[in-house]
């Protein structure tokens, strides 16, 4: 756990973080309802070496995330049938997904909107357009701190 | 079960004065004659005690207006004629005759008799105590001074017990009020007592000399009332203005200033009668009853007897319909406000026919009120309206805030699928496979697209909106331009339901092409996106003096209370149908725009043939053949540029165009 616990670390070796979990790639759950913010997501976290399941909206989410148990959700506020605080509270209302941590990304920026986002409970809330590496980063950083409290 | 309890404690006041003028006349030895003076000079005094009660004199002393009475002058007086049963007597009459004068209430008679008894059995015992020997000695004036004080003391104290009994006055208040003014009464009336006295030793027709004082102090007495009553109604006719200062409701604002003017000039009835924002009149009844709504034909009546000045009516005078509201053989006092002044109050106060106290300047007072009435009824329309442009100005500030809120994230959502495609290619670089490459160039590219026209969108709204945006009048060829459209939709998107019908005896049309691409293509959007299913139809026909584009899907259709609603920006029917179809809400906002830029009109129904779905109905003028050529070539460029969407001064205006 050398690296993995800097925040500044945005280029990770996939060989490495496999090393550091030692059992299994880690999960990512991408949510958003944009098919374009999918692939680009899935595309960069799966050569960081992460396993990657998608949703296009809120309940697909909820469905998702009961049966695969993804180490992080990164999550579109902005959805058809279910938004992401909905899909927030499903999870945290659960006690099988209620430690799951969750970045929210969402094309809502005035201040009141993220003030909003930051209270919902999420673990981080990031605005689009967002910025590739934060958000690899923040995922890295979320696998590294479930992974000490392990 | 209070007022029961009441008149019990009044009646034991009442036993309490008797007991102790009986016990105090009872110490005086019954002589031969208690009654050693005839009946003539008790009858004399009697009468004298009477008429000094019924003239009360009023004196202001520290800004309190007192009333009071010199009846100690009449004791003093007699106590030098009679035996103390007498003079007792004398009081007692003359109190009885003062109260059936005044039609007192028995109870109040009673008690007033009573009081009147044991004040002047005490008087009397400490007078004889004293003992003077004759009016001219200086005992006798100490005596006199002596009894008077007593008998005003005793009547003080047994005034503020009764109204602490009754009006629940505090007793030490009315003493404090009332003991100066009792006071100074005493000791000037023992002494205007021993002086007529002494006149009256000398020669009978000496007091005589009296009278003009007496009238000169009756007079000024006179005065001190009208004055204190004049103060006290500009000092209700003020209070009750500035009640009425803050009334923000016209409704509101009738009821209380009636309900005030009937206060104000203690009525039985009142009447408000205002003219509201749109000129019509409305007025209200105020009783015991309450407040009710006054029917249109009394309002009139009202308006109509007033006229421009205050009026009083006798009951003979009342209109017909007024007479039906107010209580049988009343006055009617009427005043409106000031006509130069907006004149749009009428107050009338109703009075029972000759009561009891009618005071003058009532007419003056009311008139006076009409013109605060008048004000508080502008100030509650000033209100009214100023509270709605406030309204609507936040709504507006909302409308905007949300319109921001919403452009914002209509811009971020392409532009983060362009950021993170590159973003993507540069981190990745070699890592990513060429064809997931290409993709994301394409969906960059195709993002940045819609990102590009949503832009000129917006632009061309809010040019259109200002019909600052500039358009050409050309003569095109509208089968070749809907031609071109459906090669379009079937080439970009796949799209194989569009079906174009140009009818055949349209030929050229003078308008914007480019304009007319760009209502068309969203409509087409429209319904390719909200109407997922069946065929969609796009229709050209020649109108008299124009021609019709029609747009027909067969969707669910739009309920006929929305159809004007699904105009206005950013309003989706259906948010989560926008949201899956990536719709941003400015589509048919910005059709109509532009249709009526161009001098026509958009609207949306159902489908002529009764099916489900919509139906767009774009018209558009300017037939065929002559083209309506500009009056001077446009200012910039020639093709129309929504870029400039600021106001240009000298714009081009279309024929048909607003």
């Amino acid at each position: 756990m050398t690296d993995n616990g800097d925040p500044m670390n945005t280029e990770v070796d996939p060989i490495h973080l496999l090393e550091a979990s030692a059992q299994r790639p880690r999960r990512v759950l991408v949510v958003d309802d944009d098919p374009t913010i999918r692939r680009v997501l899935t595309l960069n976290l799966e050569a960081d070496g992460y396993e990657v399941s998608v949703a296009g909206d809120g309940d697909e989410a909820k469905e998702l995330a009961r049966s695969i148990h993804p180490d992080v959700v990164i999550l579109d506020v902005m959805m058809p049938v279910a938004d992401g605080y909905s899909v927030l509270r499903a999870l945290r209302s659960s006690p099988q997904t209620d430690d799951i941590p969750v970045v929210m990304l969402s094309a809502r920026a005035s201040d009141d909107e993220v003030f909003q986002g930051w209270q919902s409970g999420a673990d981080s809330y990031v605005t689009k357009p967002f910025e590739l590496d934060e958000v690899m980063s923040l995922v890295e950083k979320m696998v590294a701190t479930a992974d000490d409290r392990l | 079960m209070k007022a029961s309890r009441t008149t019990r404690r009044v009646l034991q006041l009442v036993c309490a004065h008797l007991v102790v003028g009986a016990a105090l006349l009872g110490r005086f030895a019954v002589g031969d004659d208690p009654f050693a003076t005839s009946l003539l000079t008790l009858a004399a005094f009697a009468a004298g005690y009477a008429l000094v009660d019924l003239i009360p004199l009023h004196l202001e002393f520290r800004r309190h207006a007192h009333t009071i009475t010199i009846t100690e002058a009449v004791i003093v007086a007699s106590a030098f004629y009679m035996e103390p049963a007498g003079v007792v007597a004398a009081a007692v009459i003359g109190e009885l005759i003062a109260c059936l004068k005044n039609r007192l209430q028995p109870l109040q008679l009673t008690f007033n008799v009573a009081q009147t008894f044991g004040a002047a059995a005490v008087a009397i015992t400490v007078f004889t105590a004293v003992g003077p020997a004759d009016a001219t000695s200086g005992r006798a004036w100490a005596a006199a001074f002596a009894a008077a004080a007593c008998f005003a003391t005793v009547s003080m104290v047994s005034v503020a017990s009764v109204l602490t009994i009754v009006e629940g006055t505090a007793f030490r208040r009315v003493v404090g009020v009332t003991s100066a003014s009792t006071g100074i009464t005493a000791l000037a009336s023992a002494a205007l007592g021993l002086a007529l006295l002494t006149l009256a030793e000398g020669s009978a027709a000496a007091p005589l000399l009296l009278a003009p004082v007496v009238a000169l102090v009756v007079l000024e007495s006179k005065r001190v009332t009208d004055a204190s009553a004049e103060r006290l109604r500009f000092q209700r006719l003020y209070e009750a203005s500035s009640r009425t200062a803050r009334l923000s409701r016209l409704e509101e604002a009738v009821t209380v200033l009636a309900t005030e003017a009937r206060d104000l000039l203690t009525g039985a009835q009142a009447i408000c009668c205002a003219r509201g924002d749109d000129g019509s009149w409305s007025g209200v009844v105020v009783d015991d009853a309450g407040s009710r709504a006054l029917d249109a034909t009394a309002v009139e009546e009202l308006r109509a007897v007033s006229g421009n000045s205050t009026v009083e009516l006798a009951w003979q005078q009342v209109p017909p319909a007024l007479r039906a509201v107010c209580a049988r053989d009343s006055e009617v006092v009427v005043a409106p406000s000031d006509p130069t002044n907006g004149g749009q109050v009428v107050l009338a106060v109703v009075a029972p026919h000759g009561g009891e106290q009618r005071q003058s300047g009532l007419a003056e007072v009311l008139s006076a009120f009409a013109g605060t009435a008048a004000l508080a009824v502008s100030n509650a329309a000033l209100y009214a309206e100023v509270e709605t442009a406030l309204r609507h100005q936040i709504d507006l500030n909302r409308q905007k805030a949300e319109f921001v809120a919403a452009v914002s994230h209509e811009l971020r959502t392409p532009l983060a699928s362009v950021l993170g495609s590159v973003q993507t290619i540069r981190r990745l670089g070699a890592r990513l496979a060429p064809d997931d490459a290409e993709e994301l160039l394409e969906a960059a590219l195709s993002q940045g697209s819609r990102l590009r026209r949503l832009i000129e969108d917006l632009l061309l709204v809010a040019a259109a909106e200002h019909r600052t945006a500039h358009y050409q009048s050309d003569p095109i060829d509208p089968v070749a331009t809907l031609r071109a459209l459906e090669d379009q939709f079937r080439a970009a998107s796949g799209e194989q339901r569009l079906r174009v019908v140009v009818d055949p005896d349209v030929k050229e049309l003078c308008t914007d092409e480019d304009k007319l691409q760009r209502v068309l293509t969203n409509l087409v959007e429209n319904a390719v996106k909200y109407a997922p299913d069946g065929p969609i139809e796009l229709r050209c026909a020649k109108l008299d003096g124009g021609s019709r584009f029609t747009v027909t899907d067969s969707g669910p259709g739009i309920p006929a209370h929305e159809r004007e609603r699904v105009f206005e920006r950013f309003v989706q029917l259906d948010q989560s149908s926008t949201r899956r179809q990536g719709g941003t809400g400015l589509g048919l906002h910005l059709c109509r725009n532009v249709a009526e830029l161009l001098g026509g009109s958009l609207i949306v129904r159902g489908r002529d043939d009764g099916r489900p779905g919509a139906q767009f109905v774009l018209t558009l003028p300017g037939e065929t053949a002559v083209p309506a050529p500009p009056s001077e070539p446009p200012p910039v460029t020639p093709k129309a540029d929504v870029r400039n969407a600021e106001p240009f001064p000298d714009r081009l205006v279309a024929p048909g165009a607003r």
